[in-house]
Formats: C-alpha cells, sequence, structure tokens
C-alpha cells in the first residue's frame, strides 16, 4: 500500500503532468514515444527521490525530462543535442504545478472526461463510480459478463488518468495553441 | 531496476488490470501478494500504478453528481463547451444548411467547406454531414439516401424490416441499425463502422464491416482494415468540432486541415512531410495550426496566394 514516497508522487509529480507532456510534444518530434518517455521520467523521479525529495518537483520533472532527452538524442543520433540545452521559455512558464483546480473545476473535467469514453465503457463506469454498484451489480444489471466490465473498467481508468492529469493528447495543444495565438498578431 | 524493453502502454495496461481486480468483489490477501511482488519488480511498475490508481480514486468525486448510465441521444454527450465551440465555429464562417427541394421527391442536403450539420430523418435517423458535404434523401423511402461528395456520420435507426442504404457512387451500404462514416475521396468510398455491422457493396465485390472496422472500395475492389476504438473515436471527432491526430505524418495532417478550408497547406519537402505530429485541433483554425508548426516543430511556412507552403 502507498507509503511517503507513493503520496509524495501523488501529489507533486502528477501534478506536473501537463508541464511535462507539452516539454515533450515541443522537443521530441516522435509522438510514438511520447508514453514511454513520460513514463521513464516518473521512474527516474521517483528512483532519485528514493534518496531525497527535490524542493521544486515540477521543475525536476522537467528536468529530468530534459537529461533523458539529452540520453536519448545521444543514443540515437537523429536528433541535434542542442535542441533540449536549455528548458525554453514556455516550459519556465510551466513550471509551477496547474491541477490545484478547485473542486468544482476538477469535478468539471472529470464529467468532460466520462463523456468521451466510448459509449459501453461509460456506461460502466457511470454505474460504478456515479451510482456506486460494485462491478458484480454493474455486470448483473447490465446483463454482461464480469469479464466485460472488468475490461470496460481498465480502458475507463487509463482515459480518465490521461484526461486528467495531461488533460488528454487535445489539452495541451489547445493550451498551447491559445498561447501561440496571444503571441501571434493576426488573431 | 529499470528495464527497458517493456513499453509504456504494456505496463500500464498490466497496472489497470491490477487496479480492476483491486476495484472488484473479489479482491484477496493472494492478490495483493502478487500485486506487492509486481510493483517491487519495477519502479516504472509502480509509476504507473500509482498513476491510475490516484485518476481512479479521483473520480470517486462523481458518486451521487446527475449523470445517467445511458446514452440516448448520441449527440446528447456534447459538453458545454464543445456545443460552444460548435456554435462559434458555424458562426464565424457564416455557415448555413443549403436546404432546398429542386422537385417534390428528392431532399437535398449540403454543408459549405468548414461547415458541419446535422440531419434528422424522418425514419428517426440522424445523419452528420461534415465539411463540403453533398447528400441526397428520397421523400418517399426514407431508408435510402446518396452520398455525392464528402463525409457523412449515420446513426441509423433500427428497423429490421427496412435495411438502410447509402448509395455512394459505385458502392452501396446496407444497414439494419447502427453507427458509421462514409466518406468520398474521388472515385473511392471509404466506411468507418462505430457500432453495429454494415455490408459494403461495390459491384460484384461485397463484404460485411463490424465495428472498428474500415475499408475502402474503389473501382470494384475493397481492401478492409481493422482500428482500435480510440482510433475509431479520433476518426469520428469531426462530429465534435475537432480533428485530432496520434502519430499523424504532416503530410496527412495536412490532407485533413485541407478538406475543410479554403487556404491550402502545402508541404513541400518529404523530410517535413513525414514528422509525426499529435493533437485535437479545431478544423478551421488553420493559422494557429500554422503557427504550432512554425513555433513547435520549427518549420519554415510561407503565403503564397491561397497555399502556405510548409518547408524544413
Amino acid at each position: 500500500m502507498p507509503n511517503d514516497l507513493d503520496e509524495w508522487f501523488i501529489h507533486e509529480v502528477l501534478p506536473a503532468e501537463g508541464a511535462l507532456m507539452r516539454y515533450l510534444r515541443r522537443n521530441w518530434r516522435d509522438a510514438s514515444e511520447w508514453t514511454d518517455l513520460r513514463q521513464e521520467v516518473y521512474a527516474r523521479v521517483y528512483e532519485s527521490a528514493k534518496a531525497g525529495l527535490p524542493e521544486r518537483p515540477a521543475a525536476f520533472v522537467l528536468a529530468t525530462a530534459r537529461n533523458l532527452l539529452i540520453d536519448r538524442a545521444r543514443k540515437s543520433q537523429v536528433v541535434s543535442i542542442e535542441a533540449f540545452a536549455e528548458l525554453d521559455d514556455m516550459a519556465r512558464d510551466e513550471l509551477t504545478p496547474e491541477r490545484h483546480a478547485s473542486g468544482r473545476a476538477e469535478l468539471a473535467v472529470l464529467i468532460d472526461a466520462l463523456e468521451a469514453l466510448p459509449p459501453r465503457c461509460r456506461e460502466v463506469v457511470v454505474r460504478r463510480k456515479v451510482h456506486g454498484m460494485s462491478q458484480r451489480e454493474v455486470a448483473h444489471e447490465m446483463g454482461i459478463a464480469e469479464d466485460t466490465v472488468e475490461k470496460q473498467i481498465a480502458n475507463g481508468m487509463r482515459a480518465l488518468a490521461d484526461a486528467l492529469f495531461a488533460r488528454g493528447i487535445g489539452a495541451g495543444i489547445v493550451k498551447l495553441e491559445r498561447k501561440l495565438r496571444k503571441r501571434g498578431t493576426d488573431d | 531496476m529499470i528495464e527497458s524493453n517493456k513499453n509504456a502502454g504494456a505496463i500500464e495496461a498490466e497496472a489497470a488490470d491490477w487496479l480492476t481486480r483491486q476495484d472488484g468483489d473479489d479482491w484477496t490477501a493472494a492478490g495483493q501478494h502478487e500485486l506487492d511482488a509486481w510493483l517491487a519488480a519495477d519502479t516504472r511498475h509502480r509509476v504507473a500504478w500509482l498513476r491510475l490508481r490516484a485518476a481512479w480514486r479521483q473520480a470517486d468525486a462523481l458518486r451521487g453528481e446527475p449523470i445517467a448510465a445511458a446514452q440516448r441521444a448520441p449527440l446528447a454527450r456534447f459538453s458545454t463547451w464543445r456545443i460552444a465551440a460548435g456554435v462559434a465555429l458555424a458562426c464565424a464562417i457564416g455557415a448555413q444548411l443549403v436546404h432546398m427541394q429542386d422537385d417534390s421527391r428528392v431532399q437535398r442536403y449540403a454543408t459549405r467547406v468548414g461547415e458541419s450539420r446535422l440531419v434528422a430523418l424522418s425514419d428517426g435517423s440522424r445523419v452528420t454531414l461534415n465539411t463540403d458535404t453533398r447528400l441526397r434523401a428520397a421523400r418517399d423511402d426514407a431508408r435510402t439516401v446518396w452520398l455525392d461528395g464528402g463525409e457523412a456520420y449515420f446513426d441509423i435507426a433500427h428497423d429490421p424490416q427496412h435495411p438502410f442504404v447509402v448509395q455512394a457512387g459505385a458502392s452501396r451500404i446496407t444497414v439494419l441499425g447502427t453507427r458509421f462514416t462514409v466518406r468520398r475521396e474521388g472515385d473511392a468510398t471509404r466506411v468507418l463502422v462505430a457500432q453495429g455491422s454494415v455490408r459494403l457493396s461495390e459491384g460484384p465485390a461485397s463484404i460485411d464491416l463490424v465495428h472498428d472496422q474500415e475499408a475502402s472500395a474503389h473501382d470494384g475492389a475493397i481492401v478492409r482494415s481493422t482500428h482500435d476504438r480510440a482510433s475509431t473515436e479520433r476518426q469520428l471527432a469531426w462530429r465534435e468540432g475537432r480533428i485530432v491526430f496520434d502519430q499523424t505524418t504532416l503530410q496527412d495532417a495536412a490532407r485533413e486541415f485541407n478538406r475543410y478550408n479554403d487556404y491550402q497547406i502545402v508541404v513541400d519537402d518529404p523530410g517535413a512531410g513525414a514528422i509525426v505530429l499529435g493533437g485535437s485541433f479545431a478544423p478551421t483554425n488553420i493559422d494557429g495550426f500554422v503557427r504550432l508548426l512554425e513555433q513547435g516543430f520549427g518549420l519554415q511556412t510561407k503565403r503564397r496566394g491561397k497555399d502556405i507552403v510548409v518547408s524544413r
């Protein structure tokens, strides 16, 4: 069961996921590797924190990401290393975790994420989380196998995690777009 | 403790399985023991599990919210901002549904470039027209329509006695009750099924498609491919006023944007065209996309009349 380090990870590191994903998107072209990189960053952050918790977790997450990208770039020799030599100005703007949102705002994000689930998956998750039924009760009421309920719940929690932490693949980009628009003049 | 041969998706799937078992009715001490061993085996296991667990716990905040389990109308799941975005999109381009009856037997529907519209047919079926689309419906037979160009998503009212038929050029799609999208690309017709099954025929060739399957019919031949759910959802995101890319090459992304805009992105460099990108975009915000290419990917863009030329 979760220890103190786990609690620290949940409350201090996960809220930086939006900033982390934006950093990876900006600095690593192969989108198919973003999820792997994210996980590798988390694992490295968690490992280092065993020796002592960093004072500024979000900054530490981004610095870890940068080091990882440099390692990868050296290994693959396809991308110029200078690309990540500095955390760019945008990443610096993002150093403050943004997800200490109000409960209501968080609920709105949850509901949005819930509504974006595929219909069958959504039905299962609503019964389990909104109506508080057990998995078995959900299976019984929907007339489907418990295996099917399990599969939908597994899919549902993955989709909810993406929506909540990175705000989905779109949210980061949407925010980036907004930022770019602010810088632009013709919009 | 960090091995490198398993990818993040596989680990996340395992973490989700563990959490689902923990969330279930038969979680045992033995299961806990196995889980502890799995968590201890690799730090990547632990962080993936913590991440999903935190999200799943956070979802407890949904308890008691006024949310119904069943989702009746397929369009009811639009969140408010999406509706707002859709309305804004429609207003911004002054879109207007062209809806005219040139004779008493045929009803025509059309959308302009960048527009998207919902059409209710008299049998209870709903059709969402994507950008630059033309559709005809027979007045005396609500179960037959002709897709003359563009793309449309069909949510067909179930009626086993009367199959619903979409004629798309030389292709014919026959269904009983289901959801799918049909897209015309030149002489080719592409069909992607979201739910249920459909029969696609062209000349003598004919195949049945089920959910998440896509087929392309061209010149009497039909090619079928199978997607995962997420990919199907991405391809249908236009119904919610978005286009979504995931590991999409810039070349393909540009082609998709160009369907929705009078301005056309021209990728003038095979290297740049092969760049892979992801994200969710408002299809008519071509300026935002171009700036993303410049600032996010370091590409050069130049305007040449109605073309926006992209190069390294």
